[in-house]
């Protein structure tokens, strides 16, 4: 594929780790930019020691949840606590477009890599700070992974069973979230600075982007003092509305039923039971009041039959329903795969390996995956020698000073 | 700093509003990042304005409070679009728009003669963003879902909830929310490239395809091991093992990430006065370190039960505290714990409230203002803001069809006579 890309041209500095900052500057990447991924050896990225590994065997350039954050991306291994480290950094910044970092407060001005600093450098930079709390406040300097930060911003509080533990979204929920608001703010700047000239700092609090996912939470307690709480699968506006058991070991299909048309639909799929027509059964009010009962009613018609048979005969019906697919099934869903939804780019180290795509599709300037993402240091050489003409001599110097660790 | 809505991060471009669930919070974040967004209702209202809760539980289209959080900052017209005078009037706005936002079925809008090209043929820089359950193409295009479809059918909803009872959704809709957020990102992409070349795009967004997006390592976990990840709670997955993630306390829940440092575990014990077998404790404390210094593995070292066992002689501490008391201990351990925050945590927080985050917002038509979550980040040259309140049904149809289209007021009445507006 070599079709135009928006970003061809912009340069990216991503000194971010883990998977706020990484996803952020992977949706410039994805899109054609020039992005270098700045980590160190002394204090790797912590996802390249977490798993999954390739045949589960360790190894910092094995792991796929690094990976799929990192597609697109020269990897450059910096110590930047070395100030030819630091200078080699402020080279590169000097060329660039966008600065992400997701640090805690202070560290990029430790490094001399603040805002403030890159400015005087490089006037119409953009920069985006993704703290986990954001620059001040009392918790400021605490650093948490999304899997706490969604208990922090209230999802775990609303996900679960009413009489059951605050579950919350498996794994780190809203770093899956926060990153599509960061990268489309730092769109929009790039944009911005097209149109008067002028770059500008971004700080990003991932607690305060992430309480945007809550719809209702806020304005029902500060409006009605009520304090939402955990539903399960209950719907105000369906019944049924949930989870149902199907044939075969923890296999599921979601049916939900908003509307009288749809209810008489169902009965239909179902065979037309006796049960159907109590009038108890009739309206949706009488639905809701009787949930329960018709959930197990349900439940006895869909354990009977596989789930993907269940979506068939509903979607056939036009009733609203869906498979609750598990991460294999995903990879041999006709529709992903028809929308050609996972890029498979060829690793250096682990080979062929699926990464996820964007669920935005450009009708002009598609997204690509054009690189798979970089080994721990993989273009240093390249970086130095070709983008910013360092020469050899100097290179290996600076190698032997241990500046790439 | 910016007072002008013009000079904001979108103030110079117009967006319709033709979104559902699925697209409302994209639409939102525009308009509250400056866009002026026209929301397109139906003669009559949008239907989001009959999903609760309500201001004070009186049902009523003006009172709802999921219109008012997902519609900060829009203005209003009301134009019946399946009318073909109202395909006439969207036409004309779409030429005066640089982005359409939509929710329809794949091929509805083409059907009214208002697909991407037809509206792009007489102005080619339009971006439209479709916003659909599957997307546009593929053999589920036309298949129904509401978000707990999108959960299910991306993967999120089997990693959801308690291993013995069926998988469990989220009460704030994620699909919607995950839907909403990729197409803000696709359609900014398509915005960049617009404002280099002048060329607009059709941006097509599948809700299954962004919650596939969200499932941490699960995709890759079938790909590189094929392992499946199941729910787990209130354990998470790391590798083979399951680690505990939230815990009941005095007055509410925590979320605990591991590993902590277990000897300050100890000492918060001895403490607290809480008892522990010390044998067990300083075997588990030495074998940790053993395993932090490479010289063995977990796996080596723990089974499950064992591992279990070691988390849960905290479970007597952390019964004993609050939620506050508990987070403020953690920090100044340097655990990365969290307290399970409800909504009144939200709005009573310090850090929040330190940092300025929640802001007011007036209601005239109420007597009232109203505490709503604010900007999702800080800007140094464009700040986020609500503009206004939610509108009212077509509150802005004068100031649309007759200061902005240039239509006069007997036209206006014919349309409203019509039932078009």
């Amino acid at each position: 594929m070599a079709g135009k890309q928006t970003f061809q041209g912009l340069k990216v500095m991503d000194f971010s780790w883990y998977a706020v900052g990484p996803q952020t500057a992977r949706y410039l990447g994805d899109n054609g930019a020039e992005v270098i991924r700045i980590e160190s050896s002394v204090s790797p990225d912590g996802l390249r020691r977490s798993g999954p590994f390739k045949d589960g065997e360790n190894g910092p350039n094995r792991s796929g949840y690094f990976n799929n954050q990192n597609p697109n991306k020269y990897g450059l291994s910096l110590n930047l606590k070395l100030p030819q480290a630091v200078d080699i950094a402020r080279k590169l910044v000097a060329r660039a477009d966008v600065v992400t970092e997701s640090f805690t407060p202070g560290v990029m001005e430790r490094f001399g890599l603040g805002y403030d600093d890159l400015a005087k450098i490089n006037p119409g930079i953009i920069m985006i700070s993704m703290g986990a709390q954001g620059r001040g406040g009392p918790y400021s300097y605490h650093s948490a992974f999304g899997h706490v930060q969604q208990a922090l911003c209230g999802i775990n509080h609303l996900t679960g069973w009413p009489d059951g533990y605050p579950t919350g979204v498996h794994g780190p929920y809203t770093d899956y979230f926060v990153p599509h608001i960061a990268a489309s703010v730092v769109i929009a700047a790039l944009a911005y600075r097209r149109r008067t000239g002028r770059g500008q700092y971004i700080e990003l609090s991932q607690l305060e982007a992430s309480i945007h996912a809550l719809e209702t939470a806020i304005l029902d307690y500060t409006v009605n003092g009520r304090e939402q709480g955990r539903v399960g699968n209950r719907h105000p506006a369906a019944t049924p509305h949930g989870v149902y058991r199907c044939l075969g070991e923890d296999r599921w299909c979601v049916i939900a039923v908003f509307t009288d048309q749809e209810w008489e639909a169902l009965c239909r799929v179902l065979g037309s039971p006796p049960w159907c027509a109590d009038p108890r059964f009739s309206t949706a009010s009488g639905r809701l009041n009787n949930a329960d009962e018709l959930d197990c009613l349900v439940e006895e018609w869909t354990c009977r039959h596989p789930a993907e048979q269940v979506m068939a005969a509903m979607q056939a019906a036009e009733v609203t329903a869906g498979v609750v697919q598990n991460a294999r099934d995903l990879h041999s869903d006709p529709q992903l795969m028809q929308r050609k939804h996972y890029w498979v780019l060829d690793h250096p180290e682990i080979g062929p390996s699926t990464y996820d795509s964007p669920a935005y599709k450009l009708s002009r300037t598609p997204s690509q995956g054009r690189m798979p993402a970089p080994c721990l240091g993989e273009h240093n050489q390249f970086v130095c020698g070709q983008i910013l003409g360092i020469p050899d001599d100097e290179f290996v110097q600076m190698l032997a000073d241990a500046v790439f660790e | 700093m910016i007072n002008q809505r013009e000079d904001s991060l979108l103030g110079p471009y117009r967006v319709l509003d033709l979104t559902d669930e699925k697209g409302v919070l994209c639409t939102k974040l525009m308009a509250d990042f400056g866009a002026d967004v026209i929301k397109i209702e139906p003669p009559g209202g949008d239907p989001m304005r009959r999903i609760g809760p309500f201001y004070h539980d009186e049902p009523d289209p003006e009172k709802s409070l999921y219109w008012f959080a997902l519609n900060t900052s829009k203005r209003s017209i009301t134009l019946d679009i399946t009318k073909p005078k109202g395909q006439q009037v969207l036409c004309q706005l779409a030429q005066t728009a640089d982005f359409v936002i939509e929710c329809f079925p794949p091929g509805h809008l083409d059907s009214l003669g208002l697909g991407y090209s037809a509206l792009s043929e007489a102005n080619p820089g339009l971006i439209m963003t479709s916003i659909t359950p599957f997307g546009q193409s593929g053999p589920y295009r036309d298949y129904k879902a509401a978000d707990i479809v999108g959960l299910a059918m991306g993967g999120l909803l089997y990693l959801i909830g308690e291993p013995h009872r069926p998988p469990v959704r989220v009460r704030a809709q994620q699909a919607y929310a995950q839907a909403s957020v990729q197409a803000l990102g696709g359609t900014m992409v398509a915005h960049y490239h617009r404002e280099l070349t002048g060329e607009g795009q059709h941006v097509d967004v599948s809700m299954q395809e962004a919650v596939s997006n969200t499932l941490d390592t699960a995709q890759q976990a079938w790909d590189l091991q094929r392992v499946i990840y199941r729910r787990a709670a209130p354990f998470r997955p790391l590798g083979d093992f399951l680690l505990r993630a939230v815990y009941p306390c005095k007055d509410g829940y925590v979320a605990c990430w591991n590993p902590e440092q277990l000897e300050s575990i100890r000492d918060w014990m001895d403490s607290a006065g809480v008892p522990y077998d010390e044998a067990e404790m300083a075997r588990w404390i030495e074998t940790r370190q053993r395993i932090a210094d490479g010289l063995t593995t977990l796996k080596d070292e723990f089974d499950q039960q064992e591992l279990t066992r070691m988390q849960e002689t905290r479970v007597p501490l952390l019964a004993k505290l609050s939620r506050h008391e508990i987070y403020n201990e953690a920090l100044r351990r340097d655990f990365g714990w969290a307290p399970v925050n409800t909504p009144r945590d939200l709005v009573e927080s310090p850090q929040l409230a330190a940092r300025s985050y929640f802001v007011q917002v007036e209601h005239p038509e109420l007597g009232e203002t109203i505490t709503y979550p604010g900007a999702p980040c800080k800007m140094t040259e464009t700040p986020w803001r609500i503009w206004r309140r939610a509108p009212l049904i077509g509150e802005q149809n004068h100031e649309v069809y007759v200061q902005e289209l240039g239509m006069s007021e007997t036209e206006l009445n014919r349309l409203r006579q019509a039932e078009v507006v």
